[in-house]
């Protein structure tokens, strides 16, 4: 069976890719290690319980903001059922030193009011800084759809620029710039290492607005998968991918692990590019573009404890909960820290459970390094000191976070613990790496296109990170393979 | 005049990380057309020429100028003067 597109991977940017070159009329198949589509999108069960991992909650995602268009080019949007976040306060930062707390309301004038009442005398700094966001985000051809053109330069001003000297510039109160620079935990890079411009690109979107999915991230894998089965889309799950083939510089097939063989004319493949690389043959990149990829740095991975609560506090009711445990962001991902002097994001289940139990995550760094004596074992296979391990971390977590967040009641009751090898195992990512490669000053990440004819790449944070991110990559990538400007003037159509 | 040694190490560079062949490498040479270079090399090209000579080349505007070897020359002269 010969395809038009092979699509290597199912999480949001290979799913997004595999719908949008099937409704060109493309005959697409996607390949999935996993045994289900979509594994870490989709979240799991507990108890009963129903917990996400991948997907908690997301900016511009109002109608006729920047997600909500490229849901509705893609025909999804019927499917999904949006939660408005709590528009007053979508994220606590909580610091629990001193009993500081900063409320973020939705909006860029509700969150601008915020910040001058929480910190008088800085003004101009808070101007500034939410005056470069929002200049940075709709600089983006593909989160402004507005812009007439997509031509954009590989360099700009603050690509170059860290997001720790920027704000430095801009105030001395390091509360402030600790309090700005925090939603860096959802791309995964420090802020001495990050840009203006990622930060921009995820800050910025949840300044517009907060939403959630009713039913989570798993009624938006199950929105994706239907729309790739009614488009006919052929699924190879539970299957390896061990080679991409190319003949004469061109794509010509992928090997399955098992001696399958899936011929097609192009292929777009969301697997982290270090990985990639030793999957094809050594002419697919120059020698300089190896040592490029060589030389990103994964993001940190994690550790994530599901838990049940008897009663859902409000502080956890259509909004998050960061507990902060000092201002050196730059070190807040480094496992030198002991978990209790670690940032925990923490978050409500999206979905509501019949009986009494109501579920939530709490999700710190952590390193492959901390669980490296078992990251040989498979998952089914690891030995009795990984789980006491997991205990015993988790009873650490429940006595830190219940002294902590007095709001969180005395019933909670940690169910299981995902570790760094979890996340290795279930996203196939090296290290266990939650947002794909760090996005850092100055680096330049990998062009959709590689060396080899046909052979395309997305995902993995290459665009940008979350769901918004992956989404956008996979626009990006598929422009490449459709046509940019066409691809980008239909989807505009939606707005 | 452009110094030898610009010259020098662009060739060591571009030949080392490019696979390219140093008897090729004259300044009329037209990077896409007789060199094999592509557009996807440009990015490449300006990080390793960055590395090379220790200071930031991101001038998109001249860069996106540059059709020969020659003209990658001038330009790194031009951008040590102005640097």
């Amino acid at each position: 069976m010969k395809y038009d597109f092979v699509v290597i991977g199912s999480g949001v940017s290979g799913l997004v890719s595999a719908i949008i070159l099937s409704m060109k009329g493309n005959r697409v198949a996607i390949v999935e290690k996993a045994g289900q589509l979509a594994p870490v999108l989709k979240g799991f069960k507990r108890c009963g319980i129903y917990f996400d991992t991948g997907f908690h909650y997301t900016g511009s995602f109002a109608r006729g903001e920047v997600l909500d268009t490229y849901f509705r080019y893609l025909g999804i949007e019927n499917n999904l059922e949006k939660v408005v976040y709590d528009q007053d306060n979508f994220d606590t930062l909580y610091f629990p030193s001193d009993g500081f707390s900063l409320e973020f309301p939705s909006g860029y004038k509700q969150i601008r009011q915020r910040l001058h009442e929480k910190f008088p005398g800085e003004e101009s700094a808070i101007d500034y800084y939410l005056r470069i966001v929002e200049q940075e985000f709709n600089s983006s051809p593909y989160l402004n759809l507005k812009m007439d053109s997509d031509e954009t330069g590989f360099f700009s001003k603050y690509h170059d620029i860290s997001l720790k000297s920027f704000l430095s510039g801009l105030t001395g109160n390091s509360r402030l710039a600790a309090v700005l620079s925090m939603h860096f935990l959802l791309y995964g890079t420090e802020p001495g290492l990050s840009s203006v411009s990622i930060h921009a690109q995820v800050a910025g979107s949840l300044y517009e607005s907060v939403h959630g999915i009713k039913g989570g991230g798993r009624a938006l894998a199950e929105a994706l998968i239907r729309r790739l089965k009614e488009l006919g889309v052929d699924v190879f799950s539970g299957r390896d991918v061990s080679r991409i083939v190319s003949s004469d510089g061109r794509f010509t097939r992928v090997l399955l692990d098992e001696g399958e063989v899936v011929e097609a004319k192009g292929c777009v493949s969301s697997i982290n590019p270090v990985l990639l690389m030793s999957m094809v043959d050594e002419s697919a990149f120059r020698p300089a573009t190896r040592r490029r990829f060589n030389a990103f740095e994964h993001t940190s991975s994690a550790f994530m404890f599901s838990a049940a609560v008897d009663h859902l506090p409000p502080i956890l009711t259509r909004k998050n909960f960061f507990l902060c445990p000092d201002l050196e962001l730059d070190d807040y991902c480094s496992s030198e820290r002991h978990i209790e002097n670690r940032p925990f994001f923490i978050a409500a289940c999206a979905q509501k459970n019949p009986d009494s139990k109501q579920g939530l995550i709490m999700l710190c760094p952590g390193s492959m390094s901390e669980v490296f004596a078992w990251q040989d074992r498979v998952p089914k296979n690891r030995p009795g000191e990984y789980l006491e391990f997991k205990q015993r971390l988790s009873q650490r977590v429940k006595e830190h976070i219940t002294a902590h967040v007095p709001e969180i009641p005395d019933s909670l009751e940690i169910l299981d613990c995902a570790t760094p090898l979890t996340f290795r195992d279930y996203s196939n990512a090296p290290l266990g790496c939650l947002y794909g490669i760090k996005q850092k000053t100055g680096q330049i990440n990998p062009s959709p296109l590689t060396k080899i004819k046909g052979l395309f790449v997305t995902g993995q944070s290459l665009a940008g990170p979350g769901i918004l991110g992956a989404v956008v990559s996979a626009f990006l990538t598929c422009g490449f393979i459709l046509g940019r400007e066409n691809l980008r003037q239909e989807i505009r159509q939606c707005l | 005049m452009i110094q030898q040694e610009i010259i020098d190490i662009v060739n060591r560079s571009l030949a080392e990380e490019f696979e390219l062949e140093t008897e090729n490498m004259k300044p009329e040479a037209h990077l896409y057309k007789d060199l094999g270079l592509d557009s996807l090399d440009a990015v490449d090209m300006v990080i390793v020429l960055e590395n090379a000579f220790g200071r930031k080349l991101r001038d998109e505007k001249a860069i996106l100028k540059i059709q020969t070897l020659g003209d990658l020359y001038a330009f790194i002269e031009e951008s040590r003067r102005n640097y």
